[in-house]
């Protein structure tokens, strides 16, 4: 059984780029009005370092029994079984400050949806993948 | 190099693909010139309009010369594209499903329209392209072979008119209606359009003033909306069902019929990945369920493979053989969220019903028209009621996964006969308080099979591997 969670240095890089689409939508809202702006700078302060690094935090992964098991979630909780032979292929993306990290966004496809993996540490990876392919 | 099997050009309709808004071009200013009776200008339209078609044919045949199909050993090979061009390549052993559509206009053309559906891949998973009608049925033989036709559903009289009334659908006619009437005021300009519609407002008007005889005017107007619409689609379903048989060749299903448009469909039966058992209004009425199935990314078609009594699973089990039910297991109601399964009938009930008792207030004469969207939405609150019932997850021992589950009045039963499907629970904090969740099948065909307020423990011990 191969147990992997999201790193804490990859959901950082993550809460780092939700940021930026406030960054860019804030100077449009704070022309509108400053209070406006300040409420949604607030807002989207606290989405981006309040609730998503939890979010992220409370991932768990597993792989066994020919299943990849995830759950994830503070309030509302969701809990996903895919089997791997239903894995068709998988994608691995990396940016300058993940590799920094030593971290990826994994992406394993399937013929009926897409499983999206932000900020899991490469040893996680590796192993996720090597399980995956039968290794 | 792979031994080809089947080699060709794609039928020349393809090249409409690419000249279809050099048509529309043509065609505007010829009808506007026709409309205003001026022989000068229509001239001159059709002078215009020869050199746009010939530049446009000559452009198509130089680009349809690129395109075309082989099938080899291993793979269908496609190539499309216009300017970019494309290959791509389905393997054999993972087609699930071939449509062979032919609509009038293609009869008559002498093309089909070949849609290749995948059991397994990413992105959309299909493929439709145009041939001639020998060469579709000939690759339709290589890839799906039916050697003998053992017939398992062939409707004829009562039968066939419980097929056409169960596959008719107002509220895909009603959307029909809407889009061609659009379609019709932009080819044909407002003018026309206006005297078409009032032709046939006029017609509608006449059985509503029969109706109005008998039930108060607003009444009577949507009612004759609802039975001019119902018309228009059992008139439809009748056309596209007649002459419908299903048999099963080995380990192919072949569907076929169709009276101005035939289409034929050949399902892999090892493809399937669902059987999904539906009950509707009208199926209600006549005590018939009707049998769809999906297999890789196809999502079922429009016309059910078979219409059977309740229990009849033999029947289905001839067509499908790994089709084995479980019996019903009903879900525990003890804890269950009502207003989870209600809220969308009875907020619409209550809506409807507020209206209604302004109405009674202030303008009485509405009243009577108000009643029936009432009823609508009374018989959405029952179904949700049933739906608390009867909604549920149960498995058999051979690791077939049953999920009944009502949405708007049709109660489904989906039974996964395969095991590429993954499995998602979703709880709130008050649902995760009665240990219960709301279950999520994703299939191949990329739908989604949602079951609602179903035990955690229950759905947790689901069989995924068979």
């Amino acid at each position: 059984m191969v147990r992997f969670t999201l790193n804490k240095k990859g959901a950082a890089v993550v809460c780092l780029w939700a940021l930026i689409p406030g960054a860019a939508a804030a100077p449009f809202i704070f022309w509108q009005s400053v209070d406006a702006g300040i409420v949604f700078a607030a807002f989207w302060l606290g989405l981006c370092l309040g609730w998503l690094p939890a979010r992220l935090q409370s991932f768990e992964g597993s792989v066994t029994l020919g299943e990849v098991r995830m759950s994830s979630g503070l309030l509302f909780k969701v809990s996903r079984r895919v089997p791997t032979r239903w894995v068709s292929a998988s994608g691995r993306f990396s940016t300058p400050l993940l590799r920094l990290c030593r971290c990826c966004v994994l992406v394993l496809s399937t013929s009926g949806s897409l499983l999206v993996l932000p900020g899991l540490s490469d040893e996680d990876a590796d192993s996720l993948l090597s399980y995956l392919q039968g290794g | 190099m792979e031994d080809i099997r089947l080699k060709g050009h794609f039928h020349i309709v393809y090249i409409l693909k690419i000249i279809r808004y050099g048509l529309i071009l043509c065609l505007v200013p010829m009808v506007q010139a026709l409309l205003n009776f001026d022989l000068e200008s229509l001239h001159r339209a059709l002078r215009q309009d020869a050199v746009i078609l010939i530049a446009m044919a000559a452009l198509g045949a130089v680009l349809w010369r690129r395109v075309g199909f082989a099938l080899t050993d291993k793979a269908l090979v496609l190539d499309t594209g216009i300017l970019v061009r494309r290959r791509v390549s389905f393997a054999r052993r993972d087609i699930a499903v071939l449509e062979q559509a032919r609509p009038l206009w293609l009869r008559i053309a002498g093309a089909s329209r070949v849609t290749v559906y995948m059991a397994r891949g990413r992105g959309a998973n299909k493929a439709t392209f145009y041939l001639p009608r020998r060469q579709a049925a000939a690759l339709a033989e290589t890839l799906l072979p039916v050697n003998s036709e053992a017939v398992l559903f062939a409707p004829t009289r009562a039968e066939r008119a419980r097929l056409t009334m169960l596959s008719a659908n107002i509220a895909a006619t009603g959307a029909l209606v809407l889009v061609s009437l659009r379609q019709t005021r932009r080819i044909l300009g407002a003018g026309l359009e206006q005297k078409l519609n009032d032709l046939a407002l006029g017609q509608l008007a006449q059985v509503e003033k029969l109706l109005e005889l008998v039930l108060p005017a607003g009444v009577a107007w949507l009612v004759t909306l609802g039975f001019a619409l119902w018309g228009v689609a059992l008139f439809w379903s009748l056309l596209s069902t007649a002459g419908f048989r299903v048999c099963r060749s080995g380990g192919v299903i072949l569907a076929k019929g169709g009276h101005v448009n035939h289409t034929e469909r050949r399902i892999a039966a090892a493809a399937i990945s669902a059987c999904d058992v539906r009950l509707t209004p009208v199926g209600r009425l006549l005590g018939r369920r009707a049998v769809y199935l999906s297999a890789g990314s196809y999502r079922g078609g429009d016309i059910p493979v078979l219409v059977c009594k309740p229990g009849a699973a033999a029947l289905v089990q001839a067509l499908v053989p790994q089709f084995s039910p479980a019996p019903y297991a009903p879900e525990l109601l003890a804890g269950r969220s009502l207003p989870v399964f209600l809220w969308k009938g009875g907020a619409s009930f209550a809506f409807c019903a507020a209206l209604m008792g302004v109405s009674l207030w202030r303008m009485p004469r509405f009243t009577p028209m108000l009643a029936l969207p009432l009823l609508f939405c009374l018989g959405l609150l029952l179904a949700g009621l049933e739906a608390w019932i009867t909604e549920g997850v149960w498995q058999a021992p051979n690791g077939t996964l049953a999920m009944q589950f009502t949405r708007g009045y049709t109660r489904h039963t989906v039974y996964l006969l395969t095991a590429d499907f993954s499995l998602t629970c979703r709880q709130t904090p008050f649902s995760e308080g009665v240990g219960r969740c709301d279950l999520i099948a994703r299939l191949p065909c990329r739908a989604k099979v949602r079951v609602r307020q179903v035990k955690h423990a229950r759905a947790v011990r689901l069989k995924l591997v068979p």
